[in-house]
């Protein structure tokens, strides 16, 4: 594979890769410093990379595979978890932006903020989101409407908050 | 009606059972700023441009670092895996072998006065463990002779006076000036460090599974 072909078939996912590592690891440093050690691996690999019939799919798995491994890590959760109470909870009018979605997404658990991501950012069909995290189409339609029931949760406590901060001071 | 319409679809979105084209059909309308956020955060991109990244995979070739595929790694480990047991299997059987080819050199040695041939008696002896046949393959696991030599005055005396430029081997220091001895010495050594070795193989051959973490 040369570098022409690599930018057609593999560098053109780097937005995807970038948005999907973004919302797992909530920083945008993290997110693109990841993505630029993945397509450097990809790169490395690129030759096995030919055969690979859906790369899209196995990009967003690496990018999947590299973010968890971060996660892992308990400082990097600890100051995920930090950063979303203070960004969530303690904020007292907070406007609904694409970053306090972002937020409410990135606090999902693991799947469902995959599963959520792929389907709202990406646009993915149930079928692609399978194949790309590798599950049955019941559990991704599970963790699905469990994410979003958990969004609209989240989003209603916030603004209803924000209601009765409003009626109290009028 | 056209109001019930996207009612509808908003709460088949929120069950998680509304189709593609309807959510699409969500954002299109930006009707609630939720849906209109989420066609933002689409939009989100990596300032990355393709030139940028050809010159990061030069700069990682100029510079040697390689990210390894998954293929070579594991033969990365298995080969330093390899490497290091045999290098405990040879340091294990270095360190066995110079327990019983300990040479004790005399402490009189360092002294400035020549001992008289009367004190000679109470002086260490110098131990060399030979091996009786340096030709076998095996030299460790022959019966050794232990052979007990008194140093000699004018011994001692060379090993103070004599710089060692000349001698044609060193045994744990000491020089050894002779040219057959030395040949001897060399060629038992060399037997013993091929059938250590030859050792060290035979006990690799016996690991299944090793894991090296560095």
């Amino acid at each position: 594979m040369n570098q022409d072909i690599f930018k057609k078939t593999v560098f053109v996912f780097k937005d995807k890769m970038y948005r999907f590592a973004k919302s797992m690891l909530t920083d945008t440093d993290d997110a693109y410093d990841l993505v630029q050690e993945v397509m450097m691996k990809l790169w490395q690999m690129r030759d096995e990379l030919a055969q690979v019939t859906n790369k899209e799919a196995f990009v967003i798995r690496c990018v999947r595979n590299e973010a968890m491994n971060r996660l892992k890590h308990a400082k990097v959760v600890q100051l995920y978890q930090y950063t979303l109470q203070e960004g969530v909870v303690t904020e007292h009018y907070p406007a609904l932006t694409k970053e306090l979605i972002q937020r409410l997404i990135a606090a999902l658990p693991e799947k469902q903020k995959m599963v959520m991501h792929l389907r709202d950012i990406e646009e993915y069909e149930i079928a692609e989101i399978c194949e790309t995290l590798d599950l049955e189409e019941s559990a991704v339609r599970v963790n699905l409407s469990r994410a979003r029931q958990r969004v609209k949760g989240q989003l209603q406590k916030i603004f209803d908050y924000e209601k009765r901060q409003i009626n109290r001071n009028g | 009606m056209k109001k019930d319409r996207s009612t509808e679809m908003d709460e088949k979105y929120w069950e998680g059972i509304s189709s593609l084209r309807e959510e699409r059909s969500l954002k299109k309308k930006a009707e609630q700023p939720y849906y209109e956020q989420l066609d933002q955060l689409a939009k989100s991109e990596m300032k990355w441009d393709f030139d940028d990244f050809v010159q990061m995979t030069a700069e990682s070739t100029e510079k040697g670092y390689i990210v390894p595929s998954k293929s070579k790694s594991r033969w990365w480990v298995l080969a330093s895996g390899m490497a290091a047991s045999l290098a405990l299997v040879l340091g294990f059987l270095f360190f066995k072998s110079n327990d019983s080819e300990e040479v004790v050199v005399s402490a009189a040695k360092h002294s400035s006065k020549i001992p008289s041939s009367a004190t000679l008696p109470d002086a260490p002896l110098v131990q060399v463990d030979v091996p009786s046949d340096v030709a076998t393959k095996n030299t460790r696991k022959q019966p050794k002779k232990r052979i007990a030599v008194q140093p000699q005055p004018q011994e001692m005396m060379d090993d103070l006076t004599q710089t060692g430029d000349d001698a044609y081997v060193f045994v744990n220091g000491k020089p050894v000036y002779d040219q057959e001895e030395a040949e001897e010495i060399v060629l038992a050594s060399l037997q013993m460090m091929t059938a250590n070795l030859q050792e060290g193989r035979n006990a690799l051959e016996k690991v299944k599974y090793i894991q090296v973490e560095l």
